[in-house]
């Protein structure tokens, strides 16, 4: 009963995120595999945003109060469309057919280890699903657990942690871990539905392959660490890079609204999405600037309509702050050589990356002047890591050891907008090489 | 002619690593795939409560026994040098409180309750004398109950 329940409350999510897309009219040129990966990210945070709210409001929280505003979305949707059934004949070749085979085989086994053992991960039961567990106890958000976990952190996470708990009436630490396998699975979903686009489904399938059978991924995915907020995180940056990159490509007030609300979400998965948000408010701030329409200026309020409730929220409620601020920012300049040492001895661990780092390093050095696609990636990837960079110039803890405890799920933000780099590049490398071959025959 | 040397390294150094990559993916695939079938499989017919035990250990067989002797909901002063059990102890006994004994003042200050009811002490260093009454801000809390493992003590609560 309750595995019926956690893939009901799967359903629940994804529809959510469905019903605004549909709804609003938002990625109208996306297939509907595309769409139901961005779903999932947008119903996530959206029912994490609404128990939130329904605590401000002191609305209770149970299953009714919860799915009533999205059933009412789901009858003005059949009213207003006829249900289709899209027609799935893909026609693959025998080498997309391996392919095929391999990422599903990979989804298999990632979301059958996600459910196998209980909740064994530090992050999950000393925050995460530990916020969940004390919020379903209370059904609301208590105030006292703030002081007692002295704890500041944001709060879709475990409130859709507590959502999972509500629909299946109890706490099952269990099969609550389905929802973050989902952010794997929707990553690979979003992952492939960009490749597509890009290049032709073989090196599309191939490059997603090589991006889930990442062993950091797949950990996080559903084996040890049991991903919790960084491969959620992960999700939500490539989807933000995504959306930046069609709206400064079509220049689409839907694109850039929608880029607004993920960013508003990302930035209360887990505060390392914050640099995200500014970063990539800043570059669409700029290009509006640049394109002289200054009204699209209002279409990335939503950013800062869904952040700054939650950081009233800790100021009037007297929240502990963060530790690293705890003590006043201090830059150690005297650290720089350490920090870059410790950061860069991640690229070449083989055991956690395969070849990712290592080929975007090669790919960089022989073809960043003709990578034009990449740049936009190329940048924010870099002040990305710059951000974290600063973070370990800043913390109060020993930089080295604070670096190797974390470094490996930092890098998990990045690693899906390396291998569209690397992807970009390897694409016209291989087209490139057919060309040289041929004219090696020739000479 | 150099520039033709250039393309052809670049182009056989990736061609290299794109195969090589594949090649280790594809290797780590299956041997993911294969674990299932070797040492995954002690999980398959566990209950959660078996495989919690497996997972956590005494840890885990301690905190059960925590909840037979303690009263749910109260307030609990745990001393222990283990800092796993203590965020595992956290989660696990919710909605009881558990304050680290340890760090109260350095991690907490004032911003906590300080009325126990009860203090804990897991694990138990060697050799260790046991007190019959722990004394805590004067307030003093008579042992409760032992936690043996055979013939040793483990742990141990007091209550007020």
């Amino acid at each position: 009963m309750s595995f019926f329940l956690i893939v009901l409350t799967i359903l629940v999510i994804i529809s959510a995120g469905f019903l605004v897309i549909e709804l609003l009219g938002f990625l109208k040129e996306s297939s509907l595999f595309e769409k139901l990966s961005f779903s999932w990210g947008l119903g996530f945070g959206l029912i994490g945003l609404q128990l939130f709210f329904y605590h401000l409001l002191n609305i209770e929280w149970n299953r009714l109060s919860i799915l009533f505003p999205w059933i009412s979305l789901f009858i003005l949707y059949i009213q207003k469309n006829k249900p289709y059934f899209p027609k799935m004949t893909p026609r693959l070749q025998s080498r997309e057919k391996i392919f095929v085979t391999l990422i599903l085989l990979l989804v298999l086994f990632v979301g059958f280890e996600s459910t196998l053992r209980p909740v064994q991960a530090w992050d999950a039961w000393d925050n995460w699903l530990f916020r969940s567990k004390v919020f379903y106890h209370h059904n609301t958000i208590d105030q006292y657990y703030f002081h007692y976990a002295q704890d500041e952190y944001p709060l879709i996470i475990p409130l859709v942690g507590t959502f999972g708990y509500i629909m299946m009436g109890q706490i099952n630490d269990r099969l609550i871990l389905l929802l973050f396998f989902m952010f794997y699975l929707c990553l690979g979903g979003l992952f492939f539905g960009t490749a597509r686009r890009l290049f032709n489904t073989q090196k599309a399938l191939l490059f997603t392959f090589l991006l889930l059978s990442l062993q950091n991924l797949i950990r996080h995915g559903g084996r040890f660490e049991v991903g919790q907020a960084d491969l959620a995180l992960s999700y939500y940056i490539f989807a933000g890079m995504i959306l930046l990159a069609s709206f400064i490509k079509r220049k689409s007030k839907k694109a850039a609204f929608l880029l607004s609300v993920f960013l508003g979400i990302s930035g209360q998965i887990k505060y390392d999405g914050m640099a995200f948000v500014m970063i990539v408010t800043l570059i669409s701030f700029f290009s509006i600037i640049e394109w002289k329409r200054y009204r699209y200026v209002f279409l990335l309020l939503p950013t800062f309509l869904l952040l700054i409730p939650w950081q009233l929220y800790k100021v009037f409620n007297h929240l502990p702050e963060n530790f690293l601020f705890r003590s006043g920012i201090n830059i150690h300049i005297e650290r720089v050589a350490t920090v870059i040492l410790f950061m860069s001895k991640e690229f070449f661990s083989i055991k956690n990356w395969n070849l990712l780092w290592i080929v975007f390093f090669v790919c960089l050095i022989f073809y960043w002047r003709r990578s034009e696609k990449a740049k936009l990636f190329l940048v924010v990837l870099f002040l990305q890591w710059l951000s974290y960079f600063v973070i370990f110039l800043m913390t109060p803890t020993d930089p080295a050891t604070h670096i190797e405890n974390i470094i490996d799920k930092l890098y998990i933000h990045l690693a899906p907008i390396a291998m569209l780099i690397i992807a970009i590049n390897l694409s016209q490398f291989l087209d490139n090489s057919n060309l040289l071959k041929h004219k090696l025959k020739l000479s | 002619m150099f520039w033709m040397k250039k393309k052809n390294v670049s182009y056989y150094l990736l061609l290299i690593l794109l195969l090589l990559w594949i090649g280790i993916s594809l290797v780590r695939t299956f041997y993911n795939l294969s674990k299932l079938g070797i040492e995954e499989r002690k999980w398959y017919f566990l209950t959660d409560e078996e495989k919690r035990e497996m997972q956590f250990g005494d840890r885990h067989r301690f905190f059960r026994f925590v909840q037979v002797y303690t009263k749910k909901g109260s307030n609990i002063l745990f001393y222990t040098h283990d800092g796993m059990a203590y965020y595992w102890g956290r989660y696990y006994l919710y909605p009881t409180t558990v304050i680290w004994g340890e760090n109260q003042y350095v991690h907490w200050g004032d911003d906590i309750n300080r009325n126990y009811e009860y203090v804990m002490i897991y694990p138990l260093n060697r050799g260790k004398q046991l007190k019959d009454v722990f004394f805590f801000e004067n307030v003093a809390y008579k042992k409760l109950v032992e936690y043996k493992i055979g013939n040793s003590v483990k742990g141990v609560i007091y209550k007020k």
